[in-house]
């Protein structure tokens, strides 16, 4: 009895959920776009910040130690303060091609017809080393 | 240390509930501790009654778990690649525990466990260590690799190598100070601003009020989002032991 009227009940549902989703996707589609890109922004810009500035810090909290391990007071601070401070760029760098990948990933999951122009040629071009 | 009542450094203090003394050590239970066994015990509970269910259809609360189940499993795979799936209910423990510490934090007179470096850099160490552990086992020596970037001219080859072993000594320190600034940041905030309501009472209390309120919604977003943010950077990690070649 329910045999003939399921697919097409089914098939309604299908219609009204696409009209629905098509419909939202018009009123708040960008609105909602630009909060999620807000909040994981965030997250991105804490990280780098972080990775930069701990990084320093280590560094230059290491070469202390070291020093008054070692009696060799100004040494090794300045060149593990360097030191950190490159390896802190050298992190950024890698968070950077990170963020690079998955925005060229959402890009290719969101589907050719939106996406962004300029998201097509980034890569992780400048980021080679050499 | 004499921090009053009403200062909004109070709820970082640490109550020793039972003390216990090992040979000279204090290991005693402590209020975090506390809040430690209840975080355990409520996801616990949260997993087992959401999916005791096991519905075709589920319902709201077996949707709750299956999106967290669903949300790690994708971020492993997309991370990690198919050799993740074995580290996947590692992972999940991580993630689950920190979300529920800092969302059980946003709870009225909570203790919020991650606000304290030591608990954060506890989790990211024993990250960072089984992460290393898992790259000998998997590749020998060659996961030193790891610290030689391809493609370097050899002049500059050592100072670069010595960069990026400070660079992966440093990795546990900022994953764990990111998760700790951001929640006693929150929190601090979150008392500095309760302490103006009061101040400045029936004429002035309600801008501080009305901005309390649009900020806990935005520290139950940070709750989620560096919940979020440690769960996907111990995946990259455990895929750079994986793959260590550059």
């Amino acid at each position: 009895m329910s045999d003939p009227r399921k697919p097409s009940e089914l098939e309604d549902l299908d219609a009204r959920l696409a009209a629905a989703r098509a419909e939202q996707r018009a009123l708040s589609g960008s609105e909602r776009e630009s909060e999620g890109e807000r909040a994981s922004a965030h997250g991105w810009a804490w990280r780098v910040a972080i990775e930069m500035v701990v990084a320093v810090a280590v560094g230059g909290a290491v070469g202390w130690y070291l020093d008054r391990w070692l009696g060799t007071l100004p040494l090794f601070l300045i060149l593990l303060f360097f030191l950190g401070a490159g390896a802190g760029v050298n992190n950024v760098v890698r968070a950077a091609k990170e963020m690079n990948r998955a925005a060229a990933e959402e890009d290719a999951r969101v589907g050719g017809a939106t996406a962004p122009p300029d998201k097509e040629t980034d890569g992780t071009g400048g980021n080679q080393r050499t | 240390m004499a921090t009053n009542e009403h200062s909004p450094l109070a709820q970082f203090e640490i109550v020793r509930k039972i003390e216990i003394n090992l040979g000279g050590l204090d290991a005693s239970f402590t209020n975090s501790s506390a809040w430690m066994v209840g975080i355990v015990v409520a996801i616990t509970l949260f997993l087992t009654y959401a999916m005791s269910g096991r519905a075709m259809v589920p319902g709201r609360m077996q949707s709750l778990a299956e999106i967290s189940y669903e949300f790690i499993a994708n971020m492993i795979r997309d991370n990690v690649g198919t050799e993740g799936r074995r580290y996947f209910p590692f992972i999940f423990t991580l993630f689950m525990f920190i979300l529920f510490a800092n969302l059980g934090g946003m709870l009225p007179y909570s203790f919020t466990v991650t606000s304290h470096i030591i608990v954060t850099f506890a989790l990211a160490a024993v990250v960072l260590t089984g992460v290393t552990v898992i790259g000998f086992i998997k590749n020998g020596v060659g996961f030193l690799r790891l610290f030689v970037p391809s493609g370097v001219p050899a002049a500059l080859l050592p100072l670069l190598v010595v960069i990026e072993v400070i660079s992966y000594f440093v990795r546990p320190v900022s994953l764990s100070v990111r998760l700790f600034a951001n929640m006693m940041a929150g929190h601090t905030m979150f008392k500095v601003f309760g302490g103006f309501v009061i101040a400045l009472s029936w004429w002035g209390g309600w801008a501080p009020l009305l901005f309390m309120v649009a900020l806990t919604g935005l520290e139950i977003g940070i709750a989620m989002l560096q919940a979020y943010v440690f769960t996907i950077l111990s995946c990259l990690y455990l895929k750079d032991a994986l793959h260590p070649a550059h």
